[in-house]
């Protein structure tokens, strides 16, 4: 684990060496590659050490952080072209990435609060650094003081729960039971907002349309997912306090996930409409965490993992679509079929994965999570039945606008050549389907009993 | 929005629109040749009862209830031609531009090199022809 | 590209039928099983159930896409993206596929999910307006047939697998049974296009003639009916059949009666299909899953065979589909007006053909069985309306005087195209006896009067003389339509069901949507975080500056204010 570690921080002088850039790029493909080839002893704690560790869902989580801060830079290779303080960049994107990696992997919750935040700054310098439109001041306000408005009561209850147990391990917190209310908002309402739930969402449209292409993806593919991995780890020794007040945000979250679905139809910015589905997305990942069902945490992981690489992906598109047209309004960005049919069969896949479509490994997850909240409560079934209707209507309103049709008659001229770099992130999503789940999550279940 | 005329059309256009109207609404009713041409003598008759209407008020008063008889009597399945606006095939295939084929692979274009040797010739009489009549452009509306 | 995938198509079609043969003759049933994740004692499998039927259908299925593919390399000729639309239906015919052998909810999901989203990609094949329209109808339509699968999925796991067939005897009466076969019933319909959910299958016409064909007349619209023919055992004594019987039976007269006024020729048999998927319902509902499946499988047949008859006419008008615009071809087109005929008569249950093997056996059981009236007189006034618009059909486009409206380019001799036809031809010829024999062991024993079995001719014959009557059109003829305007506009437009479904819902959930997204997210949520804290915030230092600027003495008061404060609340 620490080899990971020093090989990040190594690449970072690698960073401001001259033409770089695809080295970079290429080591980091090169560790995801070894990671993946670690001691994987899949049903339990493995590859411990003073400070670090790696479950099942932190090796997940971290391997798809590796994967797309790489495709972030590949995506990004603009800024490469135009020398547009590429260097500076390469080095945001690896700290951003020792940040992320380091609060998957660390034992101790202070620490993971502490990395959690700073997974923050690098965030906010590529949104306001290499954003595109004046209004990305405001989003990076919305996101730096949203996520901390919600995280400063964390901090509060990290250190109760250090003066109370005198330990912050996390391996050792499932022995206790902290059944406070108050403890129990402040720990969680950072999560919540992190991965937004309905009322607390406003960053994150924001904050997806205003940020750079790697800076969206990051965004969709990791940063979403920091507060549900947070959620998995705090909910072990908030139990009974869970159960008794779990309904309040399930029920927020899913009749949010509903009104967000309908909200997805009336967007005219291809990238915001993404970002709403990211938003109705993580509405039902909440709702499975916060069921305390297996099936709900087995859905919500599955579905965070796909939900990253589909959002990544649906983001690359879209800005394959700006780079050429300069704009991200669907009535510019209508007809594109004629230009770049093979796109076009990209964009069928990553909405159809979307969509919760089979083969794809939301359908997995969704699956899981309609069973877990069903199985909860009879009702959530009309809410999920509109929710996945809704999420099959937006998808394939924002394919057929983009792909069908005319094109805007006032195209000048358009740059046709593309990389083919999007059909890895569908090789991930549909080959990590069937392949590595079996059987992983036996021990978890058994480790988070009491 | 919906109340400014986008322009003016005499009685005599606005007769003779309703009436090719009509005309083809009675194609839709009457798909027979031969009995559509009884029918449309028919109506023929209808409009010649009319035709020299002096008074205007009367004439317009004539066309008012005319248009409102053709939309209560129109087919509720029209007949269209194919191509057309409202037809089955229309717009069925979108031809891309025509700068796309500057941006094919030099292999593609090497297939018919007549066309694309004939095409830069032709590029540059159009710029020729634009620089001509409305002048160089500015060096800040350059495409970057 | 073609060529592979028919001869690909054509041998896989054989090997079906060789294998469909041996099972059926040994009564075999073969079941494969491959688990792919199991968690919590249940255990994602995915399952292969080859028994006759399965096999049967495969056979058709590929036999028909091998025809249709065949059929589209002379039609589709002058498409640029033709590579694009034979791998669509390639996909659609492997989704089909795995429709079709999965006895396992997950798999037919797979497959449902499948055919939902590429029918949606073939629709949507041309570029204009109208495909745009319909595949998005299309595509919501059988999204919601998709939910419910998926709720479905949901509640079957109370029994702890989702192989469905293992549990119909046992859990008959319970309750999550009632609901599944709620569910079930309301995805069949979606599929099938039954009474709420039918605007989307006239208006899927918009797909290209060879996508239709292969579509809309045999697989897609017949995958609800199979999968209701599966679950047939767990749903025979269920409330909810009689309510699927009373809305099939009523999308069969509606589809019916629209189909008689309807002058677009793609979308009079897109509602004759729905008639007969009406009937195919209908007879399932009543408890008869093997002539339902019989009829099934004629009907795939003929229908297929009409639908390239079609092609080849419009392909002829320059692309016209309007029947108003054709007469008196049978004169210059003589091969494909043989076709047509035959599967028009076999549509009308002619005797010896192969509809009529299906449907007069379908029509027997109904008189034989003591049903509702209304069941007897709708299944009745149906078949005499099916034959009344098949007439119809042919005195516009045969047998009439030649409309000269343009230029036609009558060519008949196009052999691929009619190799093809020829194909399905001999198939409809000798598929309803073939089948007759393979699938009954037994037949039937059914004893009626008369002028009951006779019911079934007379009709037919009311329906073929007013056919030619009505589309007989004089110089002195009155136009009934515009006598009773009113109502011919409501059975014309069949019954405004389209409307309702399309303006009527889509615009309440659209503005909805544009209300939440105003007022929620632009409204009071940036009030109560954001924009609100921020406004609060800068008018109290907007305050604050004017308190603190204006009078200094009342400034250095308030520190001394404060002191005071401070000084009770600790000390006293």
């Amino acid at each position: 684990m620490m080899k990971f570690l020093f090989m990040m921080i190594f690449m970072i002088p690698l960073c401001f060496m001259k033409n770089m850039f695809w080295l970079v790029q290429m080591m980091l493909f090169f560790m995801m590659f070894l990671f993946m080839n670690l001691n994987l002893n899949i049903m339990c704690f493995f590859n411990m050490s003073y400070m670090s560790y790696c479950d099942i869902i932190s090796f997940g989580l971290i391997l798809l952080s590796i994967w797309i801060c790489s495709l972030m830079i590949m995506a990004s290779e603009s800024l490469f072209k135009l020398n547009f303080y590429f260097n500076f960049f390469l080095f945001n994107v690896i700290f951003l990435l020792i940040m992320l990696y380091l609060t998957f992997s660390v034992l101790n919750l202070l620490l993971f609060y502490f990395f959690f935040e700073a997974s923050l700054i690098p965030t906010l310098l590529l949104i306001i650094g290499w954003g595109y439109q004046p209004e990305r001041i405001q989003a990076g306000m919305y996101l730096l003081f949203y996520t901390l408005f919600g995280s400063l009561p964390l901090l509060m209850g990290i250190i109760y729960i250090f003066n109370d147990l005198n330990t912050m391990t996390i391996y050792f917190l499932k022995f206790f039971n902290m059944n406070m209310y108050l403890l129990y908002i402040s720990m969680i309402f950072a999560f919540l907002v992190k991965m937004p739930m309905y009322f607390v969402h406003l960053w994150l449209p924001k904050a997806h349309v205003e940020a750079p292409v790697s800076g969206s993806m990051i965004l969709a593919g990791i940063m979403l997912k920091l507060g549900g991995y947070g959620l998995l780890r705090v909910m072990i020794f908030l139990q009974e306090v869970n159960l008794k007040l779990n309904y309040i945000w399930i029920i927020i979250s899913l009749v949010g996930g509903l009104f967000i679905s309908m909200k997805c139809f009336c967007q005219v910015d291809m990238k915001s409409l993404i970002a709403y589905s990211s938003v109705a997305h993580m509405s039902m990942v909440i709702g499975g965490i916060m069921v305390m069902n297996y099936w709900g945490f087995i859905g919500s992981y599955i579905l965070m993992i796909s939900h990253g690489l589909c959002s990544s992906g649906m983001f690359c598109l879209a800005n394959i679509n700006y780079e050429r047209l300069h704009s991200r309004s669907l009535y510019i960005n209508s007809g594109m079929m004629n230009f770049m049919p093979s796109m076009s069969l990209w964009w069928f896949l990553l909405l159809s994965s979307n969509m919760a479509a089979p083969p794809s490994l939301n359908l997995l997850g969704e699956i899981s999570l309609i069973n877990s909240l069903v199985s909860w409560s009879n009702i959530s079934m009309i809410l999920l039945m509109m929710i996945s209707f809704f999420s099959a209507g937006y998808s394939l309103y924002l394919y057929s606008y983009i792909q069908h049709g005319k094109y805007f008659q006032g195209l000048y001229s358009f740059y046709v050549w593309f990389i083919s770099w999007v059909f890895i992130i569908i090789f991930a999503l549909i080959s990590f389907k069937y392949d590595n789940f079996k059987g992983w999550f036996y021990f978890y279940l058994i480790l988070n009993k009491k | 929005m919906a109340q400014i005329p986008l322009g003016v059309k005499t009685h005599a256009q606005k007769v003779c629109s309703l009436y090719k109207r009509a005309l083809r609404n009675l194609e839709a009713y009457y798909d027979r040749r031969h009995v559509y041409r009884y029918q449309a003598v028919l109506l023929r008759e209808r409009f010649d009862k009319h035709a020299k209407e002096t008074n205007m008020i009367k004439a317009n008063e004539l066309l008012k209830e005319g248009e409102e008889e053709l939309f209560l009597k129109q087919h509720p399945i029209p007949k269209y031609f194919a191509t057309s606006p409202g037809g089955v095939a229309h717009e069925r295939v979108v031809t891309p531009p025509d700068w796309v084929l500057d941006y094919w692979h030099p292999l593609e274009k090497a297939q018919y090199p007549e066309y694309f040797k004939k095409r830069e010739q032709r590029k540059k009489e159009f710029v020729a022809m634009w620089e001509k009549e409305y002048g160089k452009p500015d060096e800040k509306d350059k495409h970057h | 590209m073609c060529f592979n995938s028919f001869f690909f198509l054509f041998f896989f079609m054989l090997i079906n039928f060789f294998f469909f043969v041996y099972f059926i003759m040994n009564g075999l049933s073969v079941f494969f099983e491959w688990e792919i994740i199991s968690f919590n004692s249940m255990s994602i499998v995915m399952s292969i159930l080859l028994d006759w039927m399965s096999l049967l259908f495969m056979m058709f299925v590929s036999l028909i896409s091998s025809v249709v593919i065949f059929y589209s390399k002379s039609y589709m000729n002058s498409e640029l993206n033709l590579n694009r639309l034979i791998i669509l239906v390639l996909m659609f015919v492997f989704s089909m596929v795995l429709l079709i052998i999965s006895p396992n909810l997950i798999s037919i999901l797979l497959g449902w999910d499948g055919l939902g989203l590429i029918s949606y990609c073939l629709v949507i094949y041309y570029q204009n307006l109208k495909s745009y329209n319909a595949g998005m109808l299309t595509a919501l339509s059988n999204r919601i047939g998709d939910v419910m699968i998926l709720m479905v999925i949901c509640w079957i796991m109370n029994y702890g697998s989702w192989n469905y067939i293992f549990y119909f005897d046992f859990m008959k009466n319970d309750y999550v049974m009632f609901i599944i076969s709620f569910m079930i019933i309301i995805a069949a319909m979606t599929k099938s296009a039954q009474i709420p959910f039918s605007s989307w299958l006239p208006a899927a016409m918009a797909a290209p003639t060879p996508v239709s064909a292969l579509v809309h007349s045999s697989t897609l619209v017949t995958a609800g009916v199979y999968l209701l023919i599966r679950f047939n055992y767990l749903l025979i004594d269920m409330f909810f059949f009689k309510v699927l019987l009373f809305l099939s039976i009523l999308t069969m007269f509606m589809s019916g009666i629209s189909a008689n006024y309807e002058f677009d020729l793609k979308k009079i048999i897109a509602l004759s299909t729905l008639s007969q998927l009406g009937l195919m319902m209908s007879i399932l509902s009543l408890g008869f899953p093997d002539i339902a499946f019989f009829h099934l499988l004629t009907h795939a047949m003929f229908k297929a065979l009409l639908f390239m008859c079609a092609g080849v006419i419009i392909h002829m008008m320059n692309d016209i589909q309007d029947i108003r615009y054709m007469g008196g071809l049978s004169l210059y087109i003589p091969l494909t007006s043989l076709c047509l005929n035959i599967s028009n008569l076999s549509l009308c249950g002619i005797p010896f053909l192969s509809g009529f093997y299906s449907k007069d056996l379908i029509l027997e059981m109904v008189s034989f069985n003591s049903f509702n009236l209304m069941v007897f007189i709708l299944f009745y006034l149906s078949t005499g309306l099916t034959v009344f618009y098949t007439f119809r059909l042919i005195m516009y486009v045969m047998i009439s005087d030649f409309n000269l409206m343009m230029i036609y380019n009558l060519y008949d001799e196009d052999y691929i195209m009619l190799n093809s036809m020829f194909v399905l031809l001999f198939m409809s010829l000798l598929s309803g006896s073939f089948l007759s024999w393979f699938i009954f062991f037994y037949p039937y024993m059914i004893y009626l009067p008369f002028n009951l079995k006779l019911m079934v001719i007379y009709v037919s014959i009311l329906g073929s003389i007013l056919g030619f009557m009505v589309s007989n059109m004089g110089i002195y003829s009155l136009n009934k339509l515009l006598l009773s305007y009113n109502l011919s506009s409501f059975l014309c437009l069949m019954w405004f069901m389209p409307n309702l479904s399309t303006y009527g819902l889509s615009y309440i959930y659209l503005n909805f949507s544009q209300i939440l997204f105003k007022n929620i997210d632009m409204g009071w949520s940036e009030i109560y975080s954001g924009k609100g804290i921020f406004n609060i915030l800068k008018n109290y230092s907007v305050f604050y500056n004017i308190y603190q600027m204006n009078n200094f003495k009342i400034y250095l008061f308030s520190f001394i204010l404060w002191f005071m404060i401070l000084f009770i609340f600790f000390f006293i």
